[in-house]
């Protein structure tokens, strides 16, 4: 028995060095040289899952827009690394490997991964599609882009202080950092700004998956006279989607829930209580973003090496406007919207950014807070 | 301030309580029972888990709550008899498989969750089904009384039955007797006659089914879907409540309860502008002081004896 497993472990090893013989070769083969480009350009998309119904599912859908913009040109795929983080380095490094023309990965959580192999492979075009570090990012192959998630807080801000009736309106966030605090500076200057006698309750679930809690916190939000609440916490969202369908089954049709990242009216249409509590949600189109980000790249006109922020003006971030939104709101509630956003666009309006200027959510929340 | 101080003594924060701490009950109870006959569970948070999901899914594949939570019993059934056949058929720790189930649920249930909905963060897809609220005729009517404990889900008054069932089975029963006596010597109970693994597979089967029901209260009752380890913990802090317990029934209770009180305040506190970070530990905050308590009361006796 123990010389046939020893046999049988041998075999194994020598057939896989033949299989690394005969796998170097077949790599060294594909080119990644520009008349390859000029052909078929061959794009991965990098994400540790997708399915979330939200930020991953957002970014894997810019495979369905390159692909309808692209066609046969382009051969576009997203590839799932895994949630392990230990995978993400050899996955990148699989993916340069095979020689593809531009890679697209990153996001605060994984950017590393995906830096350390691009230094690795200049010829390889690489896009971040949501970085945090700027100076990681600053490699001659990699154009690195994030959203102004202040502004999609100011957009959703604004919405909530025009729908609120009370006057009160709240925020349920999942962690106290500052990119949280970013939507939520926005959020509380956007609603200022459609209402300045507005007054904002804000809680931290502690967790992006604990939805009980945070429909306890909503609930005593609305116990306290908000009407509005913002669900910014992932998972933990559904709470405050839970809590204001009971609100409303209860009989007050004015209480609202807003979404983030996606817009949650399609994502929870299947459960229409929960669904027909959401008025809007705030939006980051990371897939719009990298549709035009990967234009910019086989036009020639990415500038490689530097970062952008992109905000409501590109229509990287902005709010869902569906049916059931333009249903539930006057005319007079939109035009004030509108009125607000279009500062935004035109840059009349500058939105706080707590990241920018540590401190200014802290001011924002003195001045506004429920006290 | 004055007013947060007056809405923690109202009938709405003790309903809150109530609300809040059924699961932690669930958890603390499911710990407990297996516990007490020496099989420790440790993985009452993946069990809870299942429980969740497979309530959600059999609601709403058969189109009856009900179903549903006949399907989170069965699930609890099988957690358990996985558990039994591991620990006392092959004598694995029940450490071992406890760590193994908590893995596995976690990542499971996910999987499950995509396979059915296609996605990995709730069953929103899935036409599910949740268990109705009760209100209790007369008691409805009394006024603080009826506010506090009418008007809970069904899986709440399901709890507290199975409170007092419990508190009834282990010390006012032979059987309960005998599930003590697995628990504090196995070879012991062996020698006068008791059937230590029946015994055993009974106390793990009501552990399961207790962790499978903490489960469905929050996903078909307190939510109305499922999402991701949407648990977040709380099997956890039933085991933390039957440590403290020290194998008193009354105790893990009580602590449940005290939990219960701290979450509620959390909850409560968190619309305050206090730190949330601060805020968020009162709960561990009251753990540790109850252990303290405890050790220091121990010491006492210790000491007389």
């Amino acid at each position: 028995m123990k010389k046939f497993l020893s046999l049988l472990l041998a075999a194994m090893l020598v057939m896989s060095m033949a299989a690394c013989g005969t796998d170097t070769p077949a790599s060294d083969d594909t080119p990644a040289g520009d008349d390859e480009v000029s052909e078929v350009t061959s794009v991965r998309i990098l994400l540790p899952h997708i399915g979330d119904q939200s930020y991953m599912d957002v970014t894997a859908n810019a495979a369905k827009l390159l692909a309808a913009k692209y066609g046969d040109a382009m051969d576009v795929q997203v590839v799932e690394m895994g949630d392990d983080e230990a995978d993400w380095e050899p996955a990148n490094m699989q993916a340069a490997d095979e020689g593809h023309d531009i890679i697209i990965s990153g996001n605060w959580q994984y950017e590393g991964a995906m830096l350390a192999v691009a230094a690795e492979y200049p010829d390889i075009m690489y896009l971040n599609f949501d970085y945090s570090s700027a100076e990681a990012n600053s490699l001659d192959n990699v154009y690195a882009i994030t959203y102004a998630a202040h502004e999609i807080g100011y957009l959703t801000g604004v919405v909530a202080g025009v729908k609120s009736q009370t006057g009160i309106i709240g925020g349920v966030v999942g962690q106290n950092n500052a990119g949280m605090n970013q939507f939520m500076a926005g959020y509380i200057q956007g609603a200022a700004d459609a209402n300045p006698e507005i007054k904002v309750i804000i809680t931290y679930v502690g967790s992006y998956t604990d939805p009980a809690t945070a429909k306890e916190q909503t609930i005593g939000m609305l116990n306290a006279g908000a009407d509005i609440v913002w669900g910014c916490a992932g998972g933990s969202g559904n709470g405050v989607f839970e809590a204001v369908a009971e609100a409303r089954a209860a009989g007050d049709e004015t209480v609202w829930a807003l979404g983030v990242d996606t817009d949650q009216y399609v994502s929870m249409s299947a459960q229409p209580e929960l669904a027909n509590t959401i008025l809007t949600s705030g939006l980051k189109n990371c897939d719009v973003a990298i549709t035009n980000a990967v234009t910019a790249m086989l036009e020639g006109t990415a500038p490689f090496g530097t970062q952008e922020m992109l905000g409501y003006a590109t229509g990287a971030v902005g709010l869902a406007e569906n049916d059931y939104y333009l249903a539930n709101m006057t005319e007079e509630e939109l035009a004030a919207v509108k009125a607000l956003t279009d500062k935004v666009l035109d840059g009349t309006t500058k939105v706080v950014d707590e990241l920018a200027t540590p401190g200014v959510f802290d001011k924002y929340y003195e001045q506004y807070g429920l006290k | 301030m004055a007013n947060i101080m007056d809405s923690f003594l109202s009938a709405t924060f003790l309903f809150i309580v109530i609300r809040v701490g059924v699961p932690l009950l669930y958890a603390s109870m499911s710990a407990y029972v297996a516990s007490i006959a020496g099989i420790p569970n440790i993985a009452v948070e993946g069990i809870m888990i299942f429980g969740a999901l497979f309530g959600v899914y059999f609601s709403a594949i058969t189109g009856s709550a009900w179903l549903g939570l006949l399907g989170v019993i069965l699930i609890g059934v099988v957690m358990a008899l996985v558990m039994a056949f591991f620990t006392m058929k092959m004598n694995a720790s029940p450490i071992m498989i406890g760590i193994a189930l908590n893995l596995f649920a976690t990542d499971f249930s996910v999987w499950l969750l995509m396979l059915w909905t296609g996605t990995k963060g709730t069953t929103a897809t899935l036409p599910s089904k949740v268990l109705p609220t009760v209100n209790i005729p007369v008691i409805k009517d009394i006024p603080i009384l009826g506010e506090i404990i009418s008007g809970h889900y069904f899986l709440t008054y399901v709890c507290i039955a199975l409170a007092v069932f419990i508190y009834i089975l282990v010390y006012k029963t032979p059987f309960g007797l005998r599930m003590k006596a697995c628990g504090l010597d196995e070879h012991a109970a062996e020698s006068v006659g008791i059937k230590v693994n029946k015994v055993r597979l009974i106390a793990i089967i009501m552990s399961a089914v207790l962790a499978a029901l903490g489960g469905a209260y929050l996903s078909m009752g307190y939510m109305s879907i499922f999402s991701s380890n949407m648990t977040a913990s709380r099997g956890w802090t039933g085991i933390a409540a039957n440590a403290v317990g020290g194998g008193n029934f009354l105790i893990v209770v009580l602590t449940t309860v005290v939990f219960s009180f701290a979450q509620g305040v959390v909850n409560r506190l968190a619309l305050t502008a206090l730190p949330s970070e601060l805020v968020n530990i009162i709960p561990y905050v009251c753990v540790m002081l109850a252990m303290i308590f405890l050790s220091i009361k121990e010491m006492k006796k210790n000491k007389a004896n």
